[in-house]
């Protein structure tokens, strides 16, 4: 491993995000940078090792500058610029720019603490980065089952980037959540491309203090990726349905998304599959191509890792009595858990449900009734006890989709 | 014919007009004189849902930014100490052998669920070997090692090879 100070991890991967950027340049409905960083940096990279486990190959040093070199090559090249479609009073760029700046520095100064990041998705990424690899033999030890050995890998893939090139987990964790909690802003103010300036800069605000996920307690987790991610699958889906097909930029930008989406976390996975299933439905023939083959190249490529290498799933119950009485436990524990802030966060659902009620939404309502019940139906199946499941997760799951939610909520209507 | 009022007319969509937080409806006159559109006939009811559905994405994104203050990175965490974390915190140090599989026993008053956590603690400090705990077994892979966290004896066919404190690395006498 080669030494390097803390803030230079980011540099591989923001190397891919600038050059993704200055390519996104010649198209007119780029949207913000800032998003379009963020998501390449952190889905092209990690991609790149996932690809190179998956093929069996370790991951060298040399081949993530590799990687970066050709990001910056792509953007050295890419001198093709047309003007953008939309432009943003600076004045209110700025404030949002302040907001996610004032944020982003709380998460910079706030150890990495999560108890999910100590045991899974931190050990994991010491484990890959030690290994070279998404580790099979690790992955597939049977004392390990508990620790989630089949979650989709990009997460802690691209910490173990960052320790490969010698920083310890806690920095690079720390690097990329204060990227991604940016990148969630910026996708936020992206989604709201036709409000006012003070609609977006609201809208950024919501991306950078979403609740719940950016709480210590949830440190390190991969929640806030699935969050940024969930946001620029869901902004794309509605500009898409809009404008009755996807230009490049947003195809782009959904089908990155979706990708990340599949491999960063099962819900992500569940949340890829509500889009694909939307752009199936309202889609033109060339998005509905690209987007379900960026799904099943994605879960397929992770779940053929964990079959070839016997990593065991997490086991699941199949008896229909065990899911009623699960449901009872469910609702009775959930009845029991008082306003704040679970009641909280249904009350804000509500109101944020009421206000995507568009035509130019749908597919998102198709998307995120697809999450509901993809994660009513994991919570229902668990043989880890419901209860055990809901009280460690209901509040995160819930509130990850949240900002993508209310950015599109607040966005003008356009179409009754 | 009814003249076009901006912004609707309920109050909250007037005051949400005057913030210019919501849309200007758009209504057109035909060249008949006809006024169409967000106030024109048939639209009046749709223009006051469209004002709700304004308000309670505004208000949806207010109370969804006071939550993310009240619990965002500044939240104050409760400081819990686990006994597993200082214990096991000698183990970067052992001489362990990565890829070694390892059988870890915890100190004897831990209840068999959390014993767990001592594994996963374990797994943190060193993440290049692969622990094991002995209600685990059988296991495909047999371990070769064992780290005790109380001094108890080394069993029959095992020797110490390395001891911090309470903490002992002990090693098959087969293994290399």
């Amino acid at each position: 491993m080669t030494p390097v100070n803390e803030p230079a991890l980011m540099l591989l991967p923001l190397s891919v995000g600038w050059g993704a950027w200055r390519w996104y340049r010649r198209y007119p409905t780029r949207g913000n940078p800032l998003a379009v960083i963020g998501l390449w940096a952190y889905v092209v990279p990690g991609g790149f090792l996932v690809a190179l486990a998956t093929l069996g190959l370790r991951w060298h040093v040399w081949l993530m500058w590799v990687m970066a070199g050709a990001g910056l090559l792509v953007g050295l090249l890419a001198r093709r610029r047309v003007p953008a479609a939309s432009q943003t009073a600076r004045t209110w760029a700025v404030v949002a720019g302040v907001i996610l700046g004032f944020q982003a520095l709380q998460m910079a100064l706030r150890p990495v603490t999560g108890w999910d990041f100590r045991y899974m998705w931190g050990l994991k990424a010491k484990v890959f980065a030690l290994a070279g690899t998404n580790d099979p033999r690790w992955l597939a030890w049977l004392p390990n089952a508990m620790l989630h050995p089949d979650y989709p890998p990009l997460w802690p893939d691209v910490m173990a980037m960052g320790v490969r090139s010698g920083g310890s987990v806690e920095a690079v964790a720390t690097a990329w959540q204060v990227l991604l909690l940016i990148a969630l802003g910026a996708g936020c103010w992206d989604n709201l491309r036709d409000a006012p300036p003070v609609i977006r800069t609201l809208g950024a605000a919501a991306g950078g203090f979403a609740p719940i996920i950016l709480m210590p307690v949830y440190s390190g987790y991969a929640d806030l990726a699935v969050a940024f991610l969930a946001a620029v699958a869901l902004g794309s889906l509605a500009r898409m349905r809009k404008s009755k097909a996807a230009d490049a930029a947003t195809l782009l930008s959904l089908s990155g998304a979706v990708a990340g989406l599949c491999l960063t976390k099962n819900e992500g996975m569940v949340l890829a599959f509500g889009v694909m299933l939307a752009v199936m439905w309202f889609g033109t023939k060339r998005d509905r191509i690209a987007v379900a083959a960026t799904f099943l190249v994605a879960v397929s490529s992770w779940q053929a890792f964990l079959f070839v290498h016997g990593v065991p799933p997490e086991p699941r119950s199949l008896n229909p009595h065990a899911w009623l009485v699960a449901a009872r436990e469910a609702a009775r524990w959930m009845w029991g858990q008082g306003f704040v802030p679970l009641g909280l966060l249904l009350v804000i659902w509500l109101l944020a449900l009421i206000a995507l009620a568009r035509k130019e939404t749908t597919p998102v309502v198709i998307a995120l009734g697809v999450y509901a019940c993809g994660v009513a139906a994991a919570y229902l199946s668990s043989l880890q006890g419901t209860v055990w499941h809901l009280a460690t997760s209901l509040d995160r799951v819930a509130a990850t989709p949240l900002p993508a939610v209310l950015s599109l909520a607040l966005a003008r209507n356009t179409s009754a | 014919m009814a003249e076009a009022v901006p912004f609707g007319s309920s109050p909250w969509r007037r005051f949400a007009g005057k913030l210019r937080l919501v849309s200007s409806p758009k209504s057109t006159t035909d060249r008949s004189g006809r006024v169409s559109g967000a106030n024109g006939p048939g639209g009046r009811s749709r223009n006051a849902y469209s004002g709700l559905r304004e308000i309670a994405g505004l208000a949806a994104a207010v109370l969804s930014i006071g939550l993310g203050i009240g619990l965002g990175p500044a939240t104050k965490e409760p400081a819990v100490d686990y006994p597993f974390r200082e214990a096991l915190t000698p183990l970067t140090d052992a001489p362990i052998p990565p890829g070694t599989a390892l059988v870890l026993v915890p100190p004897p008053e831990t209840p068999l669920a959390d014993a767990k956590f001592w594994l996963y603690e374990a797994c943190w400090r060193r993440p290049d070997v692969l622990w094991s705990l002995a209600q685990e077994w059988p296991l495909a892979e047999r371990p070769t090692a064992g780290v005790a966290v109380r001094p108890t004896a080394v069993p029959p066919g095992w020797h110490e090879a390395w001891r911090r404190g309470d903490l002992r690395y002990a090693r098959h006498s087969g293994a290399k």
